[in-house]
């Protein structure tokens, strides 16, 4: 059933471990050129939310639609082929493979040629449909036959990896890392790794990106500088876009709608200047200057 | 009917064996998220050491009450202090390291130990290492037939008798110990947390190298135990007890103490019961196949619990 | 050059380089025994090191598919002796029957790789290495049972096929599929696996699928070893693919560094060829032979105190991850713009 609200829908989803309820009844709409915001306290479940949409935990009710199809049950790299990305709260990057390399490994997406018969297309195409037997034959078939390409390095591997070497280093360009392609990810420089996350998450060719505190311990001019660059690669890749975020300022200056969790439940849905003005907001955070929430 | 009696008799008294082995890997598990491949070689190190004191002994005084206690805990201490050592040089440099490396290093301790133990060493008159050949291990309890029901069907032996009372003397101690004291307290919560334990205020290395201690004390008692119903002892006995209670621990889940318990007193029953009803050429891999079976099943054990990676 | 062609350019340089040695070693028949133990261990430790170097799992229970490729091909082998393709010389007849076994023997064991690695859904880290471990001791017990495998004495009797240019071409090619696997798609899936599963899974990566996939391809090539190893040995009895002959390979893989196929190449012919030369040395030496029956007992606390001390003084290994066309003077040599 095609869900016509979005690229990402989620309906009431709820997640409990054992006694704990981490996320209750949470729901949410993405739609592509959307710029939102998903903020809350400490623990107030945000990080769960997103690992709920992306499959890592299967909700314990509701559902996670992606592109018009259903995730439950899921796993991540399924979510991920229906066009779901996203970056890591604590940076999650191959440590001992290069910035290059980095990106490489999520083009995996689209290594195979589209007009072969067991190219993604189809494979996709056969799950949407339902026949999940012939997709997931399909699939593995297509493996089997990519290892043997890859074994004789035939002309269509070599043009396979020329085209995702391309593809890799011009992500990189995008986000501002070209000189660091052979640069071993755990050598970058912080602000440098957290903007390859990005340039990973964008190389599945997401039509949802998922951004988890993307400007943690930056300053100011390099958020501001990281926030331009988001909103430009959501425009040019067609994307809709989550942000968790911390810094109040920055979320409030460049989401269109904001939605606020607090020990799980959401606790106001709206604009910036909705949300800013909301006593329950105020309240769940209290301790914090109120002065920066009206900043 | 007698015949499945004897078998669960035999069966019980092996897995109490195993099951005292068995704590010691759950329990270093439990603080050090460690498999401590070495642990049954530590085992074996003890029955030789006890080995070598009753013989020093003389047969009258080792097999009198007093002689048996001081094999016993001559071996218990001496496991004990190769346990501390063990980890103070070989694992405790390794803590903050991927566990791969301590597993790794955990292996070659095992092949280390078991493996110089085979290859004979006399220095002077002394022997420092025993040699390959098998030994036989000292009858510091005579081995008498205490019950025995209708003509042979069912065979009680002492030292299964006294074999389970020792083990079963052993874990309540080790009980009381976790559950009733600070130090029991403070393994618990090294256990769940080390970082946070040693905010806390508790000396994470001293109770872990106690863990080990008491472990490999345990070990020490159940080799002698195995080394009184098997008679011959040899430098790799160590390999297959160990893996057995390891495998045992595992299927308890790693890491809880019961659990070990239980897990051990199954390994020994099924174990007994495909030797006794099928064949014994299937030994070994009884303990694997169970053990594969239960995985598939239940991946974190019997009693264990599902650990979620934090994303 | 058409793709195809470029990619058999390594066979066309091997095969009469190999030939060569070959034709030249026809009377050195310690040579040739000698080089064939390193060629077995080669493959063993750069098949192994796809699973436990390139995707980070840890197997230890690699004889076990060893000792399935030895047993199948030998037992396929013997039956097949009986037969020879009738418009063939015999030579060449005997060549192709054995290379038949060892496929079938192969791809028995890759089927057990399949099955070994499906736990990897459910089970991590130490509880899948118990997992192997146990395989391969079921495997051990399963042979030692089977009258059809010559139970504890073992299978004798099986015709010896293997030359040094058979065993070597093996040796290129398990070499040349890790390097390609590497240089591919699939080599940085198993990597990104190995560095962050987490993170490889939310990147598209089917982890499970992949370790499986390594796991089959290594169990593949381990079960290649065996056949060849049976065709040599004559004799395939259960204690050559004990738990320890699978943590000889292990300490292949972790000395020359986990990740790295020159590493695993390099520990491996160093690992056999030491104790060989010193047991040689002290033969020549004292000519009783007792020194030399001592390096024997020495070889396995050496090698446990070996793992202890690498991992203590350096874990990664004599090349880490790297390859050896990444290290300063090779790279201009295997041209880096890779």
């Amino acid at each position: 059933m095609s869900e016509p609200t979005g690229l990402l829908h989620v309906d009431r989803a709820t997640m409990q471990f054992g006694g704990l309820t981490a996320l209750s009844d949470f729901s949410l709409d993405v739609k592509k050129g959307d710029l939102q915001g998903l903020i809350g306290p400490n623990g107030a479940g945000k990080t769960t939310a997103f690992n709920v949409m992306t499959g890592v935990y299967a909700p314990t009710s509701g559902r996670v639609v992606v592109a018009g199809e259903v995730m439950n049950g899921r796993l991540p790299h399924q979510v991920n082929r229906a066009g779901l990305a996203r970056t890591f709260q604590n940076i999650r990057l191959f440590k001992e493979l290069t910035a290059l390399d980095n990106v490489k490994v999520a083009c995996l997406a689209d290594d195979r040629p589209p007009q072969s018969l067991f190219s993604r297309h189809r494979v996709d195409a056969d799950r949407r449909e339902g026949r999940f037997l012939l997709a997931h034959t399909r699939d593995a078939w297509g493996n089997y036959l990519d290892w043997w390409r890859t074994f004789l390095q035939t002309s269509g591997f070599r043009s396979d990896e020329a085209r995702i070497e391309a593809r890799a280093h011009h992500l990189l360009g995008v986000l501002g890392l070209s000189h660091r392609a052979d640069e071993l990810a755990r050598n970058l420089p912080y602000g440098e790794q957290r903007r390859l996350e990005i340039a990973r998450a964008l190389a599945t060719s997401p039509k949802v990106l998922l951004l988890d505190e993307p400007a943690a311990g930056m300053n100011t001019r390099e958020k501001a500088e990281l926030m331009g660059l988001i909103t430009s690669i959501k425009n040019d890749f067609g994307l809709g876009v989550l942000l968790i975020e911390h810094d109040m300022k920055l979320v409030m200056g460049i989401c269109e709608k904001i939605t606020v969790l607090d020990h799980g439940e959401t606790i106001a849905v709206g604009t910036p200047a909705e949300v800013k003005a909301n006593p329950k907001v105020i309240e769940a955070y209290l301790g914090v200057e109120s002065k920066e929430l009206q900043a | 009917m007698s015949e499945l009696i004897q078998h669960i008799i035999n069966g019980l008294a092996a897995g109490t064996i195993y099951a005292l082995v068995a704590l010691g890997y759950t329990m270093v598990y439990g603080v050090l998220k460690l498999i401590n491949f070495a642990h049954g070689d530590v085992m074996m190190v003890g029955v030789y050491v006890g080995y070598a004191s009753a013989k020093q002994m003389g047969r009258a005084t080792s097999q009198s009450f007093l002689g048996v206690c001081l094999t016993f805990l001559v071996a218990m201490a001496a496991c004990a202090a190769i346990g501390f050592l063990i980890e103070r040089f070989a694992y405790r440099p390794l803590r903050e390291k991927p566990k791969l490396t301590a597993l790794i290093t955990a292996i070659g301790m095992s092949f280390f130990i078991s493996y110089s133990f085979q290859v004979e060493t006399k220095i002077g008159g002394l022997t420092l290492l025993p040699g390959a050949a098998p030994k036989a291990f000292p009858e510091i309890i005579q081995p008498t037939e205490w019950l025995v029901i209708g003509d042979r069907a069912i065979v009680l032996w002492n030292w299964q008798v006294i074999s389970v009372l020792i083990a079963v003397a052993l874990m309540a101690a080790l009980q009381f110990l976790v559950f009733k004291t600070r130090f029991g307290m403070a393994m618990r919560a090294v256990s769940f947390d080390h970082r946070t334990a040693g905010l806390m205020g508790i000396p994470v290395d001293r109770v872990i190298a106690g863990t080990f201690m008491l472990g490999s004390a345990l070990a020490a008692g159940a080799g002698i135990l195995y080394a009184l119903k098997d008679t011959l002892v040899q430098p790799l006995m160590g390999v297959t007890v160990g893996l057995k209670a390891f495998v045992a621990a595992v299927i308890g889940g790693i890491g809880h103490v019961p659990g070990a318990v239980v897990g051990a007193l199954a390994l020994g029953l099924v174990e007994e019961f495909v030797v006794g009803y099928g064949s014994s050429t299937w030994r070994d891999a009884v303990a694997f196949a169970f053990l594969i079976v239960v995985l598939l099943f239940k991946p974190e054990g019997i009693f264990g619990k599902v650990t979620a990676e934090k994303v | 050059m058409p793709g195809i062609l470029r990619g058999l350019l390594p066979f066309a340089v091997a095969v009469p380089v190999l030939l060569a040695v070959q034709l030249l070693t026809a009377d050195a028949p310690f040579f040739v025994i000698l080089s064939l133990t390193v060629g077995v261990n080669v493959v063993l430790a750069v098949s192994l090191n796809i699973i436990n170097g390139m995707t980070g799992q840890f197997s230890i229970g690699h004889a076990g598919f060893m000792a399935v490729g030895a047993y199948i091909a030998g037992v396929v082998s013997k039956v097949l002796s009986e037969y020879g393709i009738a418009f063939l010389p015999e030579g060449v007849s005997d060549q192709l029957l054995y290379a038949i076994s060892l496929l079938v023997g192969a791809v028995a064991a890759a089927a057990f790789g399949f099955l070994v690695g499906l736990p990897s859904l459910r089970l991590k880290g130490d509880y899948l290495a118990i997992v192997t471990l146990g395989f391969g001791e079921i495997i051990r017990v399963v042979v030692q049972n089977t009258e059809l495998f010559g139970k504890a004495l073992g299978l004798s009797g099986v015709p010896q096929r293997t030359t040094f240019f058979s065993c070597w071409l093996l040796v290129v090619l398990v070499v040349v599929v890790a390097w390609r696997i590497r240089r591919s798609t699939h080599g940085r899936a198993l990597l990104a696996i190995r560095e962050d599963e987490i993170a490889a899974e939310a990147m598209g990566v089917n982890t499970t699928a992949y370790k499986v996939r390594a796991f089959v391809v290594a169990s593949f090539f381990a079960g290649l070893a065996g056949g060849v190893f049976a065709h040599y040995q004559s004799i395939v009895a259960p204690s050559s693919f004990t738990f320890v002959k699978s943590m000889e390979v292990v300490v292949m893989v972790v000395a020359g560094g986990l990740g790295s196929t020159t590493g695993a190449i390099v520990a491996a012919v160093f690992l056999t060829l030491l104790p060989e030369a010193l047991r040689s040395l002290f033969l020549q030496l004292s000519g009783d032979g007792t020194m030399a029956q001592m390096v024997e007992q020495i070889r396995m606390p050496i090698y446990g105190l070996l793992l202890v001390v690498i991992m203590l003084v350096r874990p990664q290994g004599l090349f880490g991850t790297r390859e050896l066309w990444e290290v300063g003077p090779f790279k201009r040599l295997f041209g880096e713009k890779r």
